[in-house]
């Protein structure tokens, strides 16, 4: 069973890894942990392309933090986002999506640069990057660019990302602790399922007023690509946070989501789900 | 650090550490790890399972960490440290892992067992002490369909106290005793399992051997009018391609009716269906080939549903006039032969009792409702797989998954025109059957193709072909009315049974007249009309799974009770109790109960258990909805119906003082080898470690019949005792004969022959002179099950013998919010007669559980227009140790006059109520209906809203 010819190169750096694709151009494809890329390779995907493994290119595996920001290297694994307790404290949607991503022998394997280039509308981490509001930085042998992540995503499997290009640092707000955040994962916990609807929710509501002053709401598996709901976030903005308005609030986020239906669940039950699950992390239900 | 490009091409050495020790060898870029290991290397612990990261049947350990090597390019191993199950132990010692799994009963078929080890022990890598829940987490990647995970969770648990404690290596030990019955015990197969080995079909080397593949129609039901196999067999690589011009014996095979093609001719009639049989060098040619056969079809209008399929309208599936007049047993009915039937009828089988109008102008009320269960696929872990090698002397020597090596011998042998003793089938451990493999997949192609060719020729299906070209449980639409009195007295009962066949027969009439006899359930009705159909229709054909037409028909009758309780306003265990069976109680076909344990009795057990436990905490959400639900079953052991059930054994003392027990039953992990050993070691009193045993082999082993309808520990267990008793008798009288004394004096036990404190002989001593003598100690043991014909017309008589009974109770909670079910906690009681074996007949309620939990609340294998689409174990779900909540088992043993001290069997009653008892659960959470199964949080949603 094993594929067709091609080689395999294995980067060591960075600029290595860039030199090659600025030579190669079109006929490469990057593999991280390889997750994706050979369960699609095996589907018949990609068979034209060599390989250029980054996974050894260690100085692509960080987790740093500074000011009001955290940089993440593009090869950390969702093991290490679980195991980073900067991470947990000021990241919290992305501590919990890694936490019910896949198995442990895919957590210890899937990088989040993976996860984002991969671009599938139901990748976990997604939902969790777009509320942090996160900043890729692209990297080619000539310049770097730093991409908005909700500007990436162009349809499923289509991104920015230019065949000379490599993701190489996530950039992400920090949340102070004044925020609450949370992720919701709709499909089996922890059990190789890919999400029915997932959803990350943050927001900052002033102690005194008792006004939402921040509110970014984002959701995958209800779209070509994940979503932020920025009129359901303008609904709730400088508001304070009823029952009444939270209903309101999920009845826009429904007209917000164009969910399809597909094996996993009817695009009703999706739609339906939009609305309960925000409903849920709002009154802060959660278990 | 130096910066350093490493461009490769074809082919590079790889080195790395294997086990401990360095080695290297020369990889394709692109090979996966998984096959590199496997083929280069010959360590076959870790399997294919689905081969897209899914199953965890691949898990190795690689620098310290679990993965997945089907999806780990081989190259990213480049100076790793790679562990292998079988690295973890060697001839004296195992891991304490492995020694756990040993003494918990954690390995069934022990397919997906090795990389459940490797997840396992990569945890207590990283935590030594895990809890429950992350024990149960960490191995959520990864699938078994047999233990049901409790065991499991239960055996990590225990070794890493044991290992906690500092002890990182555990003995290997062999029970020296004889006395082992009712002890949890283990054969020599389990410790290969738990080594990594145990050896499936595709994982011997079968040097030399061709690959097969075959060219399937993409049409669901077509006139062929040209094969041309010109352009295929043209590809380089490709040694012969066949079709049915090319078969020596008969075109059709079926094992109960023969109507199903080796390679078409004249007509496809489903989607999928062998059309060419292709045979080169690789795979990979083959497959390429059976692309380049090109086949003119006259597509006819295809029909997918029962419904359709009985209009008058509906197109014919099997239309030629000679159709199903082949079968195999004359006293079942043949539609064809009475008349009056829609065309598409398979089989059809009726029970009559009392009178129906009657019951039903007495009665207060009358439920009527209608059920369905879905197809539903088996998931054997273990690919289809199959092997032939001609033998020097003209004959043929077949491997592959089978739940009946006779059965597959007479099939081949007909296809290939030649005598049955030619052919030889020889059963391989097998990753699970669970009704699967009472049907035949590559057996007849293989054999076809070695056959000709006089060359070995194997065919190994993917995780896809597996699940889309295989039989599937059948669905079923069942009619349900029922009359009872206001006081709760059930008086009449009549039901529509409609059993979708998809194309072919496979075991269609036993199914449906299991179904048909079960489709009240353990309940004591006067007035009864049950109208079974087995209907034919484009879909891919549906087969045999665990229940077999009692576990779909399980699903309707409890949940009509249910239903009928919430109309009557009763309490359902009062309803049932009321209508239960009683001891010498009659069932709907007026067959006499007289069995120690009733029905009720398992009722009350469950119950008692129920009222034992703790309660649950209630839920603490106002949107969680705590439902608790009920279901009883009753379950006919063996073929019944008249048909022969016998039940065949030898037992045989070997010149070095071994006990040698053959019997064709084969085991798939239900746990057969270990029971017959016990059965034998006790019975001779050889010890449990010095009895060897060879089953499934038609050239050596004498037919004991399919290993199905929970029969063999009954039907062959019994063989194997009545065997072994007459050794004892005859190795005793031997040694009465040397030692001069009355054989009435001696005892033999433990491997030792006594008088009074004195130790005689050791076997050893005496198989060994008696060997010298030429005297030959082996004895045959046969047992005839009974069973009785029942009246065609009236389905009145004996169906089955003997009954097993049982009782779940299922709590749960329901988010109301997202339609998502948790399972709180099982109680399952089961009368067994007596547990030979305490941990497989453990292992047998939690497996036939979590299948139960899967078919409630996720199972449906997807159909469109005749083309399967649930593929792999993405869209295809099956439960993961997530999912499954604590299981409290209650093993009765209310012994069974006529079984092998006292034992019934259990591998199929507990699949049978637990689904129900769920959606029961789900009925008493919202006050409403649930009458169709999978309950998915989709589904929840909707019925709620
Ligand atoms: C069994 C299983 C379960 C899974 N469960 C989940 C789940 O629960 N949730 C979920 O979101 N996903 C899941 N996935 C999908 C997958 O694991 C993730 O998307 C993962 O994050 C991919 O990371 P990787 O390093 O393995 O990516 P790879 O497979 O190596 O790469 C994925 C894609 O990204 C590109 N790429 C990788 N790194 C870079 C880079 N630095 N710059 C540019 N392009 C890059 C590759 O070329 C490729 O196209 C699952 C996959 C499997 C096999
Ligand atoms: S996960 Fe590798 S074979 Fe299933």
């Amino acid at each position: 069973m094993s594929l067709s010819s091609f080689s395999y190169w294995q980067a060591l750096s960075v600029p290595d890894a860039l030199k090659i694709l600025h030579n190669e151009q079109q006929q490469v494809k990057l593999l991280a942990g390889g997750t994706d890329f050979t369960v699609q390779r095996k589907e018949g995907l990609w068979q034209d392309k060599h390989i250029l493994d980054i996974w050894k290119t260690k100085e692509l595996d960080y987790i740093r933090e500074s000011g009001k920001s955290i940089q993440l290297g593009a090869r950390t694994t969702m093991d290490e986002l679980i195991d980073s307790a900067v991470i947990r404290k000021y990241a919290k949607p992305l501590h919990l999506a890694a936490c019910v991503f896949a198995s442990p022998q895919i957590r210890n394997r899937a990088t989040l640069g993976g996860n984002i280039n991969n671009a599938s509308p139901a990748g976990d981490t997604l939902p969790a990057l777009f509320v942090l509001n996160a900043k890729l930085k692209l990297s080619s042998a000539k310049k770097d660019r730093l991409v908005p992540i909700h500007e990436f995503f162009l349809g499923p499997r289509k991104t920015l990302l230019q065949p000379n290009e490599m993701l190489t640092e996530i950039i992400i707000d920090k949340l102070d602790p004044k925020y609450q955040s949370d992720f919701y994962k709709l499909g089996e916990r922890n059990a190789v399922a890919i999400a029915i609807v997932n959803l990350a929710v943050c927001r900052k509501i002033d102690p005194r007023s008792h006004k939402v002053t921040d509110i970014r709401i984002s959701y995958g598996s209800v779209a070509p690509t994940v979503i932020r709901a920025p009129q359901t976030e303008q609904l709730l903005l400088h508001q304070t946070l009823t029952e009444s308005l939270i209903n309101k609030a999920a009845e826009r986020a429904q007209s917000e989501v164009s969910p399809i239906s597909d094996v996993r669940a009817s695009a009703d039950y999706r739609k339906e789900m939009s609305a309960s699950l925000l409903k849920f992390l709002l009154k802060n239900n959660r278990s | 650090m130096t910066k350093e490009i490493q461009p490769s091409q074809t082919p590079i050495t790889l080195r790395f550490r294997l086990n401990g020790k360095p080695v290297e060898t020369l990889i394709k870029p692109g090979d996966f790890l998984l096959e590199v290991i496997r083929t280069h290397f010959g360590l076959t612990a870790a399997k294919h399972g689905c081969d897209i990261g899914l199953c965890g049947a691949c898990t190795m350990i690689i620098n310290g960490k679990s993965v997945k090597t089907c999806i780990y390019a081989a190259e990213k191993a480049q100076n790793a440290e790679v562990w292998t199950l079988e690295g973890l132990s060697d001839k004296d010692f195992l891991d304490p892992l492995q020694d756990a799994w040993l003494r918990h009963g954690a390995s069934q078929c022990g397919y997906s067992t090795p990389g459940m080890i490797m997840a396992a022990k990569a945890l207590l890598l990283k935590n030594p002490n895990p809890s429950r829940e992350e024990v149960i987490q960490s191995l959520s990647g990864n699938l078994c369909r047999c233990t049901g995970y409790q065991q499991i969770v239960d055996a990590v648990l225990e070794a890493a106290r044991i290992m906690r404690e500092g002890i990182q290596k555990v003995p290997i030990k062999e029970e020296l005793s004889s006395v082992v019955l009712g002890k949890s015990s283990f054969s020599k197969d389990t410790l290969d399992k738990v080594t990594g080995h145990c050896k499936f079909t595709d994982d011997h080397p079968w040097e030399g051997a061709l690959w097969a593949q075959v060219a399937r129609s993409p049409q669901a039901h077509a006139w062929i009018e040209n094969i041309d196999i010109s352009e295929a067999r043209k590809l380089p690589g490709v040694v012969a391609v066949y079709t049915h011009e090319d078969i020596p014996g008969s075109k059709l095979y079926g094992k109960a009716i023969r109507d199903q093609s080796v390679l078409a001719f004249r007509k496809v009639r489903h989607i999928g269906e062998p059309v060419a049989l292709i045979v080169a060098q690789t795979r990979e040619t083959a497959c390429q080939a059976a692309q380049l056969v090109k086949v003119d079809y006259t597509p006819l209008p295809a029909v997918f549903d029962c419904e359709e399929a009985l209009k008058p309208d509906s197109p014919v599936i099997h239309d030629e006039p000679e159709a199903f007049q082949d079968f195999v047993h004359e006293q079942w009915m043949n539609p064809r032969k009475s008349g009056g039937f829609p065309l598409n009828v398979l089989y059809y089988f009726p029970i009559r009792k009392g009178n129906l109008e009657e019951g039903f102008n007495q009665s207060d009320l009358i439920v009527e409702r209608t059920y369905r269960t879905p197809w539903i696929e088996h998931a054997c872990m273990e690919y289809e797989a199959a092997i032939a090698i001609p033998d020097t002397e003209d004959g043929i020597r077949v491997s592959a998954p089978t739940q009946n090596v006779f059965l597959d011998r007479r099939e081949i042998a007909d296809v290939l025109g030649i005598p049955k003793e030619k052919v030889r089938v020889i059963q391989l451990p097998m990753g699970a059957a669970y009704g699967k493999r009472e049907d035949m997949f590559g057996q007849l192609q293989v054999s076809l193709a070695a056959w000709l060719l006089k060359k070995p020729v194997k065919m190994v299906y993917t995780r896809e072909e597996t699940f889309a070209w295989t039989t599937k449980r059948y669905p079923m639409t069942m009619k349900y009315k029922t009359g009872v009195t206001k006081e709760g007295k059930i008086l009449a009962f009549e039901a529509t049974l409609l059993v979708e066949k998809g194309a072919y027969a496979s075991w269609g009439p036993s199914g449906l007249r299991k179904s048909t006899v079960h489709a009240a359930g353990p309940y004591e009705i006067p007035h009864v009309k049950i109208d079974g159909y087995s209907i034919y229709t484009n879909n891919v054909p549906a087969g045999p799974m665990r229940g077999f037409g009692a576990t779909e028909v399980g699903f309707a009758h409890e949940a009509h009770m249910d239903n009928i309780a919430r109309e009557l306003g009763m309490d359902p265990v009062e309803f049932r109790k009321k209508n239960l069976i009683p001891a010498g109680g009659k069932t709907v076909t007026g067959q006499i109960l007289n069995v120690a344990c009733t029905p009720e009795d398992t009722l009350n057990a469950a119950l008692k258990k129920l009222q034992e436990l703790p309660p649950l905490p209630e839920p603490d959400k106002p949107f969680i909805k705590r439902g608790r639900g009920l279901a009883t079953m009753m379950y006919g052991i063996g073929y019944g119906h008249g048909i022969p059930d016998i039940g065949s054994a030898v037992c045989e003392l070997l010149p070095d003082g071994s006990l040698l027990v053959k019997t064709s039953a084969v085991d798939y992990g239900q746990g057969l080898l270990t029971a017959f050993s016990q059965i034998a070691a006790e019975t001779t009193g050889v010890p449990l470690s010095h009895v060897q045993i060879i089953t499934g082999d038609t050239q050596e082993t004498p037919d004991s019949g399919s290993s199905v309808a929970t029969r063999q520990t009954y039907v062959s267990g019994n063989a194997v005792r009545i065997a072994a008793a007459k050794l004892q008798e005859a190795i005793l009288g031997h040694a009465a004969k040397l030692a001069e004394l009355p054989v009435g004096e001696l005892r033999l036990s433990d491997g030792k022959i006594t008088h009074g404190k004195k130790i005689l002989f050791t076997l050893k001593e005496l198989a060994k002179k008696a060997a010298s003598e030429g005297i030959f100690l082996k004895k045959q043991g046969r047992f005839k099950a009974k069973t009785t014909p029942l009246d065609t017309a009236s389905g009145q008589g004996d169906a089955y013998w003997p009954y097993a009974f049982g009782t779940q109770i299922v709590e749960l909670d329901l988010d109301t919010q997202t339609g998502k079910v948790t399972l709180q906690r099982i109680i399952a009681a089961h009368n067994v007669g007596k547990a030979l074996n305490p941990n497989n007949v453990l292992g047998q309620i939690y497996g036939g559980i979590v299948q139960g939990i899967g078919m409630a609340l996720m199972e449906e294998f997807q159909f469109d227009e005749g083309k399967p689409i649930s593929l792999n174990f993405d869209s295809y779900k099956i439960p993961r140790t997530t999912q499954v909540p604590p299981i409290e088992a209650v093993v009765m043993e209310i012994p069974e006059a006529t079984g092998p001290y006292g034992a019934v069997g259990i591998g199929e009653p507990s699949t049978v109520p637990t689904a129900p008892a769920i959606t029961n659960a789900l009925a008493q959470a919202t006050g409403l209906e649930f009458n169709s199964v999978p309950v998915t949080p989709d589904t929840i949603l909707k019925t709620i809203s």
